[in-house]
């Protein structure tokens, strides 16, 4: 039996490992089988805390129940239908009302999921849709373009986007109207840090940080986060500062890709 | 034996639903392996392992890193778990 179980891991483990050959198309094989079930599981996402937030509270529940027994079902379906269009219109119209097709040509792609260990997603477009590694991405909220990321491992139907708070990522930024420029570190966790700040510049809470085109990793001018707290050590010939990024990953649903 | 693990797959395929889209703060799939290797042990069947299995190639296709990585993992956390249940846990150890 132990013998087996011994045989059983091994040779299981080899062939897993052994997949690797093939990395992308099994990945691929499964995002496209998961990706309808997913995509549906993001976007009731945002509902979830609130459940939770009323799971002990009796009024809630009564209240909750009566609604849902008054309700119809198909009407629910057809109406859920409709409030992700209308979401889905809003995110276009906003991103027309700042030109953003006019700045840039851009792709439109939904979230599928979140990556466990790391500040990534999953969308549900890849490189059948044009998408090639390094692309950035981002959205437009209140009329603003907010960086998100860019694109780090594409496949055929889905790709995965590493933002900008994951640990890898590092570019340049400036704070606006204080012609101050420093380096974004990403810190994990949607958090972020802002080092090699001259220690001339006065650097406050709520400053709002946009990225440069140095370096050819993001264009210019796009919103990346808001300054939270600013660290000045008088051993360090820089100054720093915590930032927190523009987006809330919770609320979000779709993304647009910069293509050119 | 199929009805374990087509009840494990299903299960692990649950959770990582869950651990990708709604509560990705959670390791999900890593507490359920252990309690699995803790409290769902057959004799005739080892769900521990089997789970570790299941649950680390899930881990593996929805993270970015080699394939397998998390498989090795998992399986060695398993064994971790049941030496140390099988060495130092006293049989039953809820007892009223």
């Amino acid at each position: 039996m132990k013998k087996r179980k011994i045989i059983f891991v091994i040779v299981g483990v080899s062939l897993v490992f052994s997949l690797n050959l093939f990395q992308a198309q099994v990945r691929d094989v499964f995002h496209s089988l998961f990706a309808p079930v997913q995509k549906t599981f993001w976007a009731t996402g945002g509902n979830v805390s609130d459940l939770f937030k009323g799971i002990f509270k009796k009024d809630y529940l009564v209240e909750e129940n009566k609604k849902l027994r008054s309700v119809n079902q198909e009407l629910l379906t057809k109406l859920a239908e409709l409030e992700e269009l209308k979401k889905e219109n809003v995110f276009l119209r906003e991103a027309l009302e700042i030109n953003l097709a006019e700045d840039f040509q851009l792709a439109f792609a939904t979230i599928t999921g979140k990556d466990f260990f790391q500040d990534s997603i999953s969308i549900d477009k890849g490189s059948s849709d044009g998408l090639e590694e390094g692309m950035s991405v981002i959205i437009a909220e209140q009329k603003q373009k907010i960086l998100l990321g860019k694109i780090s491992q594409v496949n055929k139907n889905f790709a995965k986007v590493t933002l900008i708070s994951d640990k890898t990522s590092s570019f340049d930024v400036e704070i606006l109207g204080k012609e101050a420029e420093g380096l974004i570190l990403g810190e994990g966790s949607q958090k972020m840090r802002l080092d090699f700040l001259p220690r001339d510049k006065i650097i406050e809470e709520g400053d709002v940080v946009v990225s440069r085109a140095l370096g050819d990793v993001y264009p210019k001018g796009l919103l990346v986060g808001v300054v939270t707290e600013v660290q000045k050590d008088d051993l360090k010939s820089f100054q720093q500062a915590e930032v927190s990024p523009f987006f809330n990953l919770r609320e979000l649903r779709n993304v647009f890709i910069i293509l050119r | 034996m199929i009805k374990h693990v087509l009840f494990l797959i299903l299960f692990f395929f649950a959770l990582v639903l869950i651990q990708s889209t709604l509560l990705f703060g959670l390791p999900l799939i890593i507490i359920a392996v252990v309690l699995i290797n803790i409290f769902y042990r057959k004799a005739n069947f080892d769900n521990g392992i089997a789970g570790a299995f299941i649950g680390g190639f899930f881990l593996d296709i929805f993270s970015s890193g080699l394939l397998g990585v998390w498989v090795v993992i998992l399986l060695v956390l398993s064994f971790l778990v049941q030496t140390i249940f099988k060495k130092y846990v006293r049989k039953p150890f809820f007892k009223i």
